[in-house]
């Protein structure tokens, strides 16, 4: 995790995997596995078309699911990691909640909150939201006492202390967290794009495409999506990368 | 300078270790506090620097009921406090960073501090050099030598300008050479900046070494203070003498019968 983006790396598995796909479509040799030399151009070309629309749709729910996620659960994280008689009350609450498979939460959100983008948005973000209060509040938890009391003594208060020493000790916690969530985010973001909505990756390769048997198309949005959990986890992996340089010495 | 009085402090429901307990420390004075572990000397150490608050009774400092860490009042702890994801420098520069975050506002940072960068940038760089940190900005504390990590701590406290130093076992760690340079360095600083300072240790050559008075604490509750008057503090070279090794004795003779 702190060896960083290599890109030849990156980019020999990416040739791997076109040429595991050619190989597969020259066996089986039918339209449900078309090659990569029919999808590649229909991808670029669809992508500045309907499924660069369908792409902006998911990157916007995932995107506005981590920035809430981020918003509430850092704080609530830190809170409760530095205030061990509120952790007492509400760590068993967290202890089920955490290990709960949040998609079955669907019909119950669609319900409460109607068949809207917030509540699709809402359920990522209570996947990404958990993943996150867990280890910033065990982050917290663990901050030596002898740090907080020495930077309290350099006149720091409770914001300075938020802005100097929890915020960038829990940083690196945090980054972890969403590089791990972001795939089940995405993962779950697919199922709920599924239905009551007309735009999405989801959507496009469920609905758009493969239920009307427009195979190539929807190769090209399993590559659109495939892709944007790369970028994101690879984006994110950059940024614990550049965090975590202290760690890297010595 | 710092005024204690009728001190009363314990943790919860443990037997108290601090009674009606008085201490006066004169403004420029060195001090050492000396005691079995267990005793209360960090305990007080932290009371002086705002950190704990009293059961009952009062600390003063330059006249003032403390009620939260003072900006004037340094303080150095054995495990330095450094942030583990910052530099060497951005250690040091800590302190200023949070008096910009606040600006001069007369509770986290005293009044008086100008917020002039260029000037705070170039006591950045005296206080690095000083304490001989200089080939060490980009380095992160754990490539550090304990010694080294001491001066940032060091020099993270002196470029606030503090009026008391107030350190917890700063040598605990060290080797002995590198102990000797650094009691050699805070003595120096002490005189030269007029600074009041309070050093908390377990270790008798220690206490002889840095305080012109040292305070013995028991581990049962104090009451008054015991003071041993001192005056080989700050001759490093006066170790083997004979007046060093009286004041060790009685010293030792003191710890032992509180233990």
């Amino acid at each position: 995790m702190n060896s960083g983006i290599k890109p030849t790396r990156t980019l020999i598995g990416f040739m791997m995997i076109l040429l595991l796909w050619q190989l597969m479509s020259l066996l089986i040799n039918r339209p449900i596995m078309p090659s990569p030399i029919t999808v590649l151009p229909l991808f670029f070309s669809s992508l500045f078309g309907d499924l660069g629309w369908h792409l902006l749709a998911s990157t916007g729910r995932v995107m506005a699911s981590i920035v809430l996620a981020v918003i509430f659960a850092v704080p609530i994280g830190l809170g409760l990691g530095q205030t061990p008689k509120l952790n007492r009350i509400f760590d068993p609450l967290i202890a089920i909640i955490y290990p709960i498979p949040k998609i079955v939460f669907l019909p119950l959100i669609y319900l409460l909150l109607g068949i809207t983008d917030v509540s699709k948005i809402f359920l990522i973000t209570i996947i990404i939201f958990f993943q996150i209060l867990v280890v910033v509040r065990d982050e917290a938890a663990n901050l030596r006492p002898e740090l907080i009391l020495s930077v309290r003594s350099l006149g720091a208060g409770r914001r300075a202390l938020f802005r100097f020493v929890y915020l960038p000790a829990s940083l690196p916690a945090v980054l972890t967290a969403l590089r791990i969530s972001v795939g089940t985010a995405i993962a779950v973001l697919f199922i709920a794009e599924q239905s009551l909505t007309n735009y999405g990756l989801g959507y496009y390769i469920v609905i758009e495409t493969y239920q009307v048997l427009r195979y190539p198309e929807m190769y090209a949005g399993i590559m659109t999506m495939s892709l944007l959990g790369l970028v994101l986890y690879l984006a994110i992996q950059q940024l614990e990368h550049r965090v975590n340089q202290h760690l890297r010495v010595g | 300078m710092i005024d204690v009085e009728n001190l009363t402090f314990a943790y919860g429901s443990e037997p108290d270790l601090f009674k009606d307990f008085r201490l006066y420390i004169d403004k420029g004075d060195t001090w050492s506090i000396i005691g079995p572990s267990g005793c209360g000397k960090t305990t007080l150490l932290y009371l002086l620097a705002g950190l704990y608050h009293p059961g009952k009774g009062t600390v003063f400092i330059s006249n003032k009921q403390l009620t939260r860490p003072r900006p004037l009042t340094g303080l150095v702890l054995q495990d330095h406090g450094l942030l583990p994801w910052a530099t060497v420098r951005q250690n040091v520069a800590l302190g200023v960073k949070i008096r910009r975050f606040y600006g001069p506002d007369g509770k986290h940072v005293p009044l008086t501090v100008s917020a002039n960068k260029i000037k705070a940038e170039e006591q950045i760089d005296y206080w690095m050099q000083r304490l001989g940190l200089d080939g060490l900005s980009n380095k992160y504390p754990s490539q550090l030598s304990g010694g080294q990590r001491q001066r940032t701590a060091i020099a993270r406290s002196l470029l606030l300008e503090p009026d008391l130093i107030l350190l917890d076992e700063p040598f605990s760690a060290l080797d002995a050479p590198t102990r000797d340079d650094l009691e050699r360095i805070l003595i120096d600083l002490t005189r030269e900046q007029n600074l009041t300072m309070v050093l908390v240790t377990h270790d008798i050559d220690v206490a002889v070494t840095m305080g012109e008075k040292i305070l013995v604490l028991a581990d049962k509750t104090n009451h008054t203070a015991q003071i041993v008057e001192n005056s080989c503090a700050g001759r490093l070279d006066e170790r083997t003498s004979d007046s060093f090794k009286a004041v060790s004795d009685s010293l030792r003779q003191l710890i032992g019968k509180e233990i």
